[in-house]
């Protein structure tokens, strides 16, 4: 595939590579970098003579991970943040959303009719217990039934209608683990873990917890033969920027079959929009399985809170849940056309994190090593929105590192969920975001990554790569200690 | 408010029936035998991450007035007629549930009031912090009751919606006390003094006191606008019957009570953060 670091014409000044800092350079776009340039060689280090990677030096806006619209506001706060100069209207309407993202949705009928239709299944009474502070849920623990994040997706061998899932008779695609009163969960979920050992070349051992998942309590026929895909819930950061992205942009990475032999594919997944009822490129989720942030909202509050909307009308009650479908609902649909528009401006309004300690030397030479060791191949550091994202115009013509392609990657049998959705393959998995990834632990308390959490934190999350990512994650094994540890300080710093 | 998993609410939209008596605590006699303060915790998810919003005082204020099911232009509350607790079914039921919720929230409050004694943990903590750390705390709970809470989740939300019951205290119809209370507890910061319920003043050295010393014009601007809040919810809570008032109201136009309130009570709050960042340099999120 084609650089990712300079393949969206972004007016990035520098290239990886070496760069004589002694050529004299008519270039505006580097003015401003080599006077940084000075700076920098100044106070440090005097070894550095004729040559300075400009990969270990700090590039002028790189800390501003959403561009003109990333937030300064850190702290547990982080990502509850909406982007700079909304104006005063949709500010206000910013906290309408903010609202129905965090309060409960209550059992109906109830007295706030705005608020009301829970169910009768769920696995969460409001996006913020999956997305606490707008950040990242927790994977279920041994010996724990429930989680505030978890979930699981399932499905038979096969397709639906429109080339998604196929439904489990009886359940549909997406167990839900609780119900109203007097209305049946459909099943739980329990966990173990088992203990993978490794090593890193440096002789230093590490141990990895593969997650083994047991479907009990069916409440409508066993659930044991099954596809499974086990999910925790993401940041919500910067949605409304991916989804203001051109999908030309998205796709000029993709290199399907490898033409250009890096062993990286990125592929698209086309998915079904049931607004426009056409296949589209797939770019929200875990497998790029929702083609736009409204469908990725409307399908969480329909499979995850069980509350209908104007796109997913029906009740999610399969045949033959008759206390589900029998019970009152909270409307038709539950979340009207205004209440899914102001959650849409709300959720397109979150910003990024700046990024922190960016200029320090350890994530400096991190940054370097994240490029030699080719995770920008599928992490890609920059893109620009495009100039038509009618619902949001603030969001037009921005530039933002959010480190992915949105493309699938076959990630190895150890990570797959042998569960294919739509065109995504059980090995293959959409690249994650990196923006936002250093400030999990302060804004969640935890840091617990990759579709399950299975991953403790950033280091273990490497170490479950494979498949096209296995010669990147083997370079990253056969790292010195300190730069392996470069190398986080970098990612933490994102 | 979850009142539908407490006890019976009107037949709704979706036409829950009056005698079907499983899905709340108070008439499930079969599920919750016995009602004990235990197991409401239990079912509200008391200090878990997620819950059943089924005690608290608006649990109290259900169980008193009972649900609003009148048009906002009749200007009345909940009206539960008083057999509820005398010949209703359940009658006995409902008052062990009244006098159970009643008692957890005097725990709780109690438990803060503890909190706050000389020599108790957390006033201890709090004093033993830095200077700048502590007036970040104070302020940030300030800045952000004012724009963020009062202003956005309080106010706009309601306003938004143009749903009577998206309120604060949604069965007795006392949204406009609430907010009127809310705004004064954050004067009372501002200007560091407060009328207790006897109606004796307690004064101290007050948050325009501080900010003067660094900035005698932002200490003046600050004043005026936390006296334009406390004007502006005043007409609110004369006005009364909040749900009736949103109704004449949009988000978009400022120059009615309601929205009029939201655009002072938020330029409070940035002021506040900004006040913050003067005194201790450092950044208050006054929004969210």
């Amino acid at each position: 595939m084609t650089s990712n670091y300079t393949s969206n014409s972004q007016p990035v000044c520098t290239k990886a590579g070496w760069f004589p800092l002694f050529l004299k350079t008519t270039m505006t776009c580097l003015l401003s970098l080599c006077i940084a340039l000075f700076i920098i060689t100044a106070c440090s280090s005097k070894e550095e003579t004729d040559y300075i990677a400009l990969d270990t030096v700090y590039e002028i806006g790189e800390e501003m991970s959403a561009g003109r619209l990333t937030t300064s506001i850190l702290g547990a706060n982080a990502f509850d943040q909406p982007v700079p100069g909304l104006p005063t209207n949709t500010d206000l309407l910013f906290f309408v959303g903010n609202s129905l993202f965090r309060q409960n949705w209550v059992s109906s009928p109830a007295s706030t009719t705005a608020r009301d239709g829970l169910g009768p299944t769920f696995n969460a009474r409001a996006c913020s217990a999956c997305h606490n502070k707008d950040g990242r849920g927790l994977p279920l623990e041994q010996n724990q039934e429930f989680s505030a994040g978890f979930l699981m997706r399932i499905s038979e061998s096969g397709t639906n209608d429109f080339g998604g899932p196929k439904p489990v008779a009886n359940y549909g695609t997406q167990l839900q683990d609780r119900g109203n009163l007097s209305i049946p969960f459909e099943a739980k979920v329990n966990i173990t873990y088992e203990i993978i050992k490794g090593q890193f070349k440096d002789g230093e051992t590490y141990e990895l917890r593969k997650p083994i998942y047991t479907i009990t309590r069916e409440q409508f026929g066993s659930l044991q033969q099954v596809l499974t895909s086990p999910r925790v819930g993401q940041q919500v950061i910067g949605l409304g920027l991916i989804d203001a992205l051109s999908k030309e942009d998205i796709l000029a990475n993709t290199d399907e079959f490898d033409s250009d032999g890096d062993g990286i594919s990125g592929k698209a997944n086309y998915v079904w929009n049931h607004t426009t009822n056409q296949s589209e490129l797939g770019r929200f989720g875990w497998k790029s399985n929702q083609p736009t942030l409204r469908q990725q909202v409307a399908d969480a509050f329909n499979g995850d809170m069980g509350l209908t909307t104007s796109i997913f009308p029906d009740k999610n009650c399969p045949s033959p849940q008759l206390d589900c479908l029998n019970a009152p609902n909270g409307g038709s649909p539950e979340v009207t056309d205004k209440s899914l528009n102001n959650l849409m401006i709300y959720a397109s309004s979150l910003s990024v994190p700046i990024r922190r300690n960016y200029e320090d030397q350890n994530v400096l030479k991190g940054k370097k090593l994240f490029r030699d060791l080719k995770c920008n191949s599928c992490h890609t550091e920059v893109f620009t929105t495009s100039n038509n994202y009618d619902f949001n115009t603030l969001l037009e013509n921005v530039t933002i590192r959010p480190f992915s392609d949105f493309l699938l990657h076959d990630m190895g049998s150890d990570l797959a969920d042998n569960r294919p959705d739509f065109l995504a393959t059980g090995n293959e998995w959409r690249t994650q975001p990196l923006w936002g990834i250093g400030m999990i632990k302060e804004v969640n308390r935890h840091t617990f990554l990759l579709h399950d959490g299975r991953a403790r934190n950033i280091e273990e999350a490497i170490l479950w790569h494979g498949g096209e990512a296995e010669a990147s994650k083997n370079r990253y094994k056969n790292l010195t200690k300190k730069e392996r540890q470069n190398l986080l300080a970098f990612i933490n710093s994102l | 408010m979850d009142e539908a998993l407490i006890d019976y609410v009107t037949n709704g939209t979706g036409g829950q029936d009056l005698s079907d008596n499983r899905q709340n605590i108070i008439n499930n006699v079969t599920e919750y035998p016995t009602l004990t303060k235990d197991k409401l915790k239990e079912i509200s998810g008391y200090n878990s991450n997620e819950s059943n919003v089924s005690i608290g005082y608006h649990a109290i204020e259900f169980l008193l007035w009972g649900q609003d099911n009148t048009e906002p232009s009749l200007k009345l509350n909940g009206q539960r007629p008083f057999t509820d607790y005398t010949t209703e079914t359940n009658a006995t039921r409902r008052g062990q549930y009244l006098k159970i919720v009643t008692a957890l929230l005097v725990e709780d409050v109690k438990s803060v009031v503890e909190q706050w004694k000389p020599g108790a943990s957390y006033r201890s903590s709090f004093l033993a912090l830095h200077s700048d750390i502590a007036i970040t705390k104070i302020l940030t709970g300030a800045a952000k009751l004012s724009k963020g809470e009062l202003a956005g989740e309080r106010m706009v939300v309601a306003v938004e919606n143009q749903n009577q019951e998206d309120e604060q205290s949604c069965f007795s119809d006392n949204t406009h006390r609430d907010i009127y209370s809310n705004a004064q507890s954050i004067n009372n910061i501002i200007n560091g003094s407060y009328k207790t319920t006897d109606g004796s003043s307690i004064s101290g050295i007050s948050l325009l006191d501080v900010l003067r010393l660094v900035s005698a014009s932002d200490a003046n601007t600050l004043s005026s606008t936390a006296t334009e809040v406390m004007n502006k919810v005043e007409t609110i809570s004369n006005a009364g019957h909040f749900d009736h008032q949103i109704m004449t109201e949009t988000i978009d136009n400022f120059n009615n009570p309601v929205m009029s309130a939201v655009k002072s009570l938020r330029k409070q709050g940035d002021e506040l953060a900004k006040a913050g960042k003067l005194i201790t340099g450092e950044t208050i999120d006054p929004s969210v």
